[in-house]
């Protein structure tokens, strides 16, 4: 959120709160780094209460204070009595006034104290008494009331009023609640409230100009046009300015569009996708460039938990698209080759887009940078420079959850997506005799059942193939919508092909064997036969 | 040092003639760092660090022979061909690899160290990751515990100056990346890396603090790759002159040059090792060329403990 204001000149600063426990996450340090390194207006405040849940701090961290925390990134920090209300307004609006004039980042430590459990089940046995007596001497209301007393700004009377009108609002508050009918659960609404349903209107290319485009090339050109019609949409991701991105599809953007919308990242995925929902928050849109799809591991807590669940929690949409450069077959190891779609196939709330030809790469992430929901996007790393087509100049969007018909036939249908398509087209080439359509999805979540039940229904046999090994792959899912939606239509078992239930090996001819391709053409050969 | 800087020099021609497949990561300029480790611990304290790993194996005692193999993605290679590059590994050598994702293995290394400590071992884990990981959660989540619990680990950040294309400048605000340590009351320091011995004093002041129970350390050493990232890499974000500069202090021609000063070795035995040095890696390369391409049926090996999982099947 610090980052939108910032880039819009607004004068405002933003305020994290995180509990003690909290701070032992590796998401702490990212963020104070970040926020460092970037020159955020944010105050960082950690309520120390003592306790996260019922480990005390001592078996926390070995610091004596939390704000020593702040020297590491260079940054100010603060201890201040967080049971003195007078002592955190002053030095919160000191800092505020500092921070307008001057953005950066603070850290506060507010030692406080939890006179209940960690919430209201969990008791506080493992709390000492004398603690719970020292902290009860020390309570903010009660000292806060006193002082003015002392002072003769407030009167018994006074307070009476304040504690009933108190009282009376929280009567009142407990009478709506109660008086609310019980939630009846309608589906319906569930499922629409896990999308954003704000779409735009398609694009069309206004002119028939067409240049031949690698997929690659295809991917920079929707970036580029994205960065000129949505002027706040910020591109992030590790070395992607002036080194132009791992795979160069950035190159030349920080010239054009400068380093506030083109912006280095530390290595700190997890970060930077959660600033990605704060940007949306603020209304503003942001592109994350995993260098490899691989690595979205370090940010899979942001995106399975905060981008996917708030547009259903509290309305909030995520306009997050998170690129993947996804994918085998080029000897990177097991590191950098995953196809790691399956776990974001099965989570609510995220589209997964995989194009597979230059054209549908460029619709597609423009539709991916148009939509206003999270959206991971894959692109192969092994079709980025060997494959290239006529594609429109203009800008043009691909409506996302629709397959495409690669090729049509009888005998039987082939499902696929990414690299798959190609695969398939290749077996099929080698075996004429085989009359198949080829559908490819494009988009798997949502995923488009109709286009698979209508050519599944058509052919009476369906093969499933993805790289993605094979065991709780996506072709599990498609295999048992299939079977229970065109059962009476199938000839034939559903076939599923898939990379071997293994980590991805480094030599060449084993990468090779372990790739479904190995295997397809014999499944092929044999589902036809069947 | 002079071994690994010729391996990894052989390593980028080979790169080049696509004989080496997928990612090389060089550690050129930076020997005087794992040459240091490798003389002030013990044969039996383990060492774990990222991608950049072919000099840091070959100094824990890892035969050229199996890395260059490894490189080539041959069965005789450390990881019988199945990680490359980024992956070697060998447990009899106590090089604990050799990690693909940043900042994923500095968890791992206090892992190591706490089994070393509730076995009663005093043997100390040497972690090493670059600056770019030091920003990276993991990192803080680790510090935290090492010092908590105290274990015995050496937290090195080979501050090799660029995350990739990202200088350190842009990657965080604060410059000195040993004074991330500090914010966890853990002894840090900075370590001048174009010395072998100032490395070597470093490193056995850290170890013997561990051995004596007192927890971790964290130094970082100040390097240099005089090469790319990778080899994909042309480090244009770089000046001539600077490449230069640390040219100067190579660490390789200063320890020779006081090997001859102080009458430790003669010319003659300069070009002796040279030569053997030399021969080795040739030696090497012609192992990785000889060796096979691991079998088909290994695909289905290693992946679980058992030999035969029955889920494993094409």
């Amino acid at each position: 959120m610090p980052l939108a204001d910032k880039l819009r000149g607004n004068p405002k600063i933003t305020v994290a709160f995180t509990g003690e426990g909290g701070t032992s996450e590796g998401d702490f340090h990212e963020a104070l780094n970040v926020a460092s390194v970037w020159d955020l207006p944010i105050i960082f405040v950690i309520e120390n209460n003592g306790y996260g849940l019922s480990t005390p701090t001592r078996e926390q961290y070995r610091c004596q204070s939390l704000v020593e925390r702040a020297a590491g990134y260079g940054i100010e920090g603060i201890q201040i009595d967080g049971n003195n209300i007078l002592e955190v307004y002053d030095t919160i609006s000191r800092l505020a006034t500092e921070l307008r004039q001057s953005p950066r980042p603070v850290l506060i430590e507010a030692m406080t104290f939890r006179m209940r459990g960690h919430e209201e089940a969990s008791g506080t046995a493992y709390v000492p008494k004398a603690l719970m007596e020292e902290w009860a001497i020390k309570d903010p209301v009660l000292n806060y009331e006193n002082y003015l007393l002392n002072e003769g700004i407030l009167t018994a009377d006074r307070i009476d009023q304040i504690r009933k009108r108190c009282k009376q609002t929280i009567d009142a508050g407990l009478k709506i609640a109660q008086a609310a009918p019980e939630l009846i659960l309608d589906p319906q609404q569930e499922i629409d409230d896990v999308f954003c349903p704000k779409m735009s209107l398609p694009m069309v290319p206004q002119t028939a100009q067409m240049s031949n485009k690698r997929y690659i090339e295809a991917i920079s050109d929707a970036l580029r046009q994205a960065m000129d019609l949505y002027p706040e949409l910020v591109l992030m991701g590790q070395d992607i300015a002036e080194y132009g991105g791992a795979f160069k599809i950035t190159d030349g953007f920080v010239a054009r569009y400068g380093k506030e919308r083109v912006r280095n990242t530390p290595i700190c995925e997890s970060v930077i996708a959660g600033i990605g929902l704060g940007m949306s928050i603020k209304g503003m849109k942001t592109m994350i460039e995993m260098q490899f799809a691989d690595f979205v591991t370090c940010a899979f807590n942001q995106i399975v938990n905060n981008l996917d669940k708030s547009h259903y929690r509290w309305a909030q949409n995520a306009d997050v698209v998170v690129r993947m450069p996804t994918g085998g077959t080029v000897g990177a190891g097991p590191f950098h080759s995953q196809s790691n779609e399956a776990w974001f196939f099965h989570t609510p709330g995220l589209k997964v887009v995989y194009p597979a030809t230059p054209y549908d790469a460029k619709g597609l992430l423009l539709a991916a940078l148009a939509d206003p929901n999270p959206v991971i996007f894959f692109e192969h790393k092994a079709l980025y420079r060997s494959l290239a087509d006529d594609i429109p100049d203009e800008p043009y969007t691909i409506e996302i959850g629709k397959a495409r018909t690669v090729s049509t036939g009888s005998d039987l249908s082939i499902i696929t997506y990414g690299l798959g398509v190609h695969w398939a087209t290749r077996a099929l080439a080698a075996a004429p005799h085989i009359s198949a359509d080829v559908i490819d999805l494009r988009t798997l979540s949502p995923l488009d059942t109709n286009a698979i039940y209508e050519s599944v229904r058509k052919t009476g046999k369906a093969l499933v193939l993805h790289e993605d090994s094979l065991t709780g792959g996506i072709g599990g899912e498609i295999a048992a919508l299939i079977a229970q939606h065109c059962f009476e239509r199938l000839d034939a078992p559903v076939v599923r092909c898939g990379a071997l239930d293994t980590p991805i090996p480094f030599a060449i001819p084993l990468e090779k064997q372990y790739m479904p391709e190995a295997r397809f053409a014999a499944a092929l050969q044999e589902l036809w036969e069947y | 040092m002079l071994l690994l800087r010729r391996f990894e020099e052989r390593a980028g021609v080979l790169y080049g003639e696509r004989k080496i497949r997928g990612f090389c990561h060089l550690y050129i300029g930076q020997e005087a760092v794992a040459a240091g480790i490798a003389t002030a611990t013990r044969k039996t304290d383990p060492l774990i660090t990222a991608y950049r790993d072919h000099a840091l194996a070959i100094a824990k005692g890892m035969s050229p022979e199996s890395c260059m193999a490894e490189l080539y993605g041959k069965a005789t290679g450390c990881s019988k061909g199945k990680g490359g590059s980024m992956h070697f590994f060998s447990k009899e050598h106590y090089f604990f690899g050799g990690h693909g994702i940043v900042g994923a293995q500095i968890p791992l290394g206090a892992g190591i160290a706490f089994a070393e400590q509730y076995k009663g071992t005093d043997n100390v884990c040497v972690t090493m990751f670059g600056d770019g990981a030091a920003r990276q959660g993991a990192l803080h989540e680790t510090f935290n515990l090492a010092t908590l619990w105290k274990l015995p680990v050496i937290f090195i950040c080979e501050n090799n100056q660029y995350a990739m294309g990202t200088s350190v400048e842009r990657s965080a605000a604060e410059n000195d990346i040993y004074k991330l340590g500090l914010a966890y009351n853990m002894p840090s320091f900075i370590v001048d890396g174009m010395h072998c011995e100032t490395v070597h004093q470093a490193i056995y002041e850290a170890a013997e603090r561990a051995r004596r129970g007192e927890g971790p350390t964290f130094l970082e050493i100040k390097t240099y790759r005089y090469v790319g990232h990778s080899m994909s890499d042309p480090a244009k974000y770089r000046t001539k002159e600077e490449v230069a500069h640390y040219k100067t202090l190579d660490p390789i021609n200063t320890t020779e040059k006081k090997l001859l000063e102080y009458g430790f070795a003669t010319e003659t035995d300069i070009e002796a090792i040279k030569e053997r040095v030399k021969q080795r890696v040739k030696d090497s390369v012609d192992f990785a060329e000889n060796s096979p391409y691991p079998d088909d049926s290994e695909l289905f090996t290693d992946v679980y403990l058992q030999p035969d999982y029955p889920f494993i099947t094409d």
